[in-house]
């Protein structure tokens, strides 16, 4: 019943109704690669950042693929809502390292260049292992060929 | 008999309501062709489609049915919603909602049936724009006093007890209460408490777990969690099993209970309306009711008076009905003659409104020309009335002046009552009853 309920909450953008069911579901099926795809999303949107950067690099260790290839509106995936409230918010002058690996993360879904840009950046103002390995990951990506993902 | 896929599509195109069903991550899977004229997609389009970008409506973001069917482990029925067409146009419908699980118990996605009520809407604006106060109708004192007391109320959530024999239209004032009350747009539930054996009211009103009792395969929610945040509307109160009226008691005044088989307190915020026809000071003597729940209940007391005992608003009533059912059958009926108006103002109506209501509706559906004659209504309305017959118009005595003026001007314009009330600057069924205390008719 979680999956499902939290597919309904998600899909009305309450993240934080969607991420308590998501929890559950993935406590009981953590090889759920969708479950832990959206589940993600919810941690950026209610400030378990940490949370967010460690099951992105959980995800994108398990298959990169699967987390990158998103079609924004077959796949009603919230991301480009979300980053464009954050750009709004900060008017584009985003300066703490934490807020561009989040942005990376949400960018990484559809867009792996922007991504790639952005944990860059994070890691121009702030060392962070999970940040370089996650960029390892994309660098490796990019060497190999694309496989299809949905959210 | 195993139904094939192919037969079971037939079938479902077939019915006049919309069916929809999802996956479990909300995506339709199934469309039939009512669903396809209401919305005005084809399958073909919505198909795959997750149904919040097919249905566009806000219920999507706030209040899912499917989803609340998921969490309540129960059926959502009759549930109305706004939807938007393919062509942007808003269409009021009226929903039921479950979920589709497997042989496992596991939710696999959901099914919506749904019809357009376009048109029903539209006959209840109208009648609502004819009514004098949220749908109802009334021009006497005492129902202007109602009226009254609901405005001021407005803004309270206190119980209110609503009394009246049966008939009078106690769940129209407790729908009115609801309508003009700060929880008009949140869950309204209605129970008949009279309906229910005594053994199943407990789990009707609480709800019950998995295994309560025998018949109770899973979890449900019962009617005050359905209206946590709303209104709950409690029909004959006075018939509830009196053990079970200390649960009441304590959800009134604490709003926590237990579901049946459960040792969980849940808490509710519920704001109640209870109707009874019953006598209640009867009740209480006999025991039937405890005082302490009546006083509990009783906060706002609201009594409404017999039909009988409101004489000016007959007429009134049955012209507000002949409009009502005018649009529902689709009849040019728009009068009732004189002779039938006096028998039915002649009559006690022990049914009170619903009783007159139904006479009209029988007169209806028996009338063919645009007037509702006295010969259509029902037969045992013409026959409790005498003839009217006056005692004498010559008859002379020393009675009232009223009297002789009310003869003089029956005899002027030739017993013709509508032109007679008229001139004397009184409505017709005030004209009646000053007839009948006259002693002009019997």
């Amino acid at each position: 019943m979680c999956e499902m309920l939290g597919n309904q909450y998600f899909l009305a953008r309450n993240f934080t109704e969607a991420e308590k069911e998501y929890e559950k579901c993935l406590a009981e099926h953590p090889e759920n690669k969708l479950i832990r795809k959206k589940l993600i999303i919810c941690h950026t949107q209610t400030g378990k950042f940490n949370q967010a950067i460690n099951e992105f690099l959980y995800l994108a260790r398990e298959d990169l693929d699967f987390l990158t290839h998103t079609d924004i509106v077959e796949d009603d995936c919230p991301c480009a809502e979300i980053i464009y409230e954050i750009e709004k918010d900060f008017l584009l002058n985003i300066e703490d390292s934490l807020t561009f690996t989040i942005m990376g993360i949400l960018w990484a879904y559809c867009d792996l260049d922007r991504a790639y840009e952005y944990f860059k950046k994070s890691l121009e103002i702030k060392k962070d292992e999970k940040v370089e390995k996650i960029l390892s990951l994309i660098n490796e990506k990019t060497t190999t060929p694309n496989q299809g993902g949905n959210l | 008999m195993k139904i094939s896929d192919k037969l079971k599509d037939h079938i479902l195109d077939s019915i006049a309501e919309g069916v929809m069903t999802v996956d479990k991550n909300f995506r339709i899977h199934f469309f039939n062709r009512a669903a396809e004229r209401i919305i005005g997609y084809k399958r073909e389009e919505v198909i795959g489609q997750f149904c919040k970008n097919v249905f566009k409506s806000g219920l999507c973001y706030v209040d899912c049915p499917i989803s609340t069917a998921l969490k309540s482990r129960k059926n959502v029925f009759d549930f109305e919603a706004n939807v938007e067409s393919r062509n942007g146009k808003t269409i009021p419908i009226k929903l039921n909602a479950a979920v589709l699980y497997n042989d496992d118990n596991m939710p696999t996605g959901g099914i919506i049936s749904f019809r357009d009520i376009s048109e029903l809407e539209k006959i209840k604006k109208s009648i609502e724009k004819a009514s004098d106060y949220h749908g109802i109708i009334g021009r006497s004192k005492k129902m202007r006093e109602i009226f009254d007391l609901i405005e001021e109320i407005k803004d309270s959530d206190a119980s209110v007890l609503i009394q009246g024999e049966s008939g009078t239209g106690k769940e129209v004032i407790a729908d009115a209460i609801q309508k003009s009350s700060g929880r008009s747009n949140k869950p309204y539930i209605k129970v008949n408490v009279s309906v229910f054996p005594p053994h199943l009211l407990a789990s009707e009103l609480f709800g019950h777990v998995k295994g309560a009792f025998t018949d109770a395969v899973r979890d449900r929610a019962g009617r005050f969690e359905l209206a946590d945040g709303g209104t709950l509307f409690l029909d004959e109160v006075a018939e509830m099993p009196l053990q079970m009226q200390p649960q009441l008691l304590r959800v009134l005044q604490e709003g926590t209970f237990e579901r049946v088989g459960e040792s969980v307190t849940r808490k509710v915020d519920v704001r109640v309306i209870a109707a009874t026809n019953r006598n209640v000071e009867e009740a209480l003597k006999q025991g039937v009711l405890r005082e302490d729940l009546y006083y509990r209940l009783n906060v706002i007391p609201i009594t409404i008076p017999p039909l009988r005992e409101r004489p000016e608003d007959l007429e009134p009533l049955v012209r507000f009905f002949i409009r009502r059912f005018s649009i529902t059958y689709k009849k040019e009926i728009t009068d009732i003659e004189d002779a039938a108006l006096d028998i039915l103002s002649g009559y006690d109506w022990p049914g009170n409104v619903r009783e007159l209501e139904n006479a009209i509706e029988y007169a209806f559906v028996r009338s063919n020309g645009n007037i509702i004659t006295a010969r259509k209504l029902p037969a045992q309305i013409r026959e409790k009335i005498s003839a009217n017959i006056p005692v004498s118009k010559y008859y002379s005595c020393d009675d009232e002046p009223e009297r002789k003026e009310i003869l003089d001007v029956l005899d002027k314009h030739k017993w013709n009552k509508t032109r007679a009330a008229q001139e004397l600057g009184i409505g017709r069924t005030t004209l009646w009853r000053k007839m009948r205390k006259l002693k002009i008719i019997d």
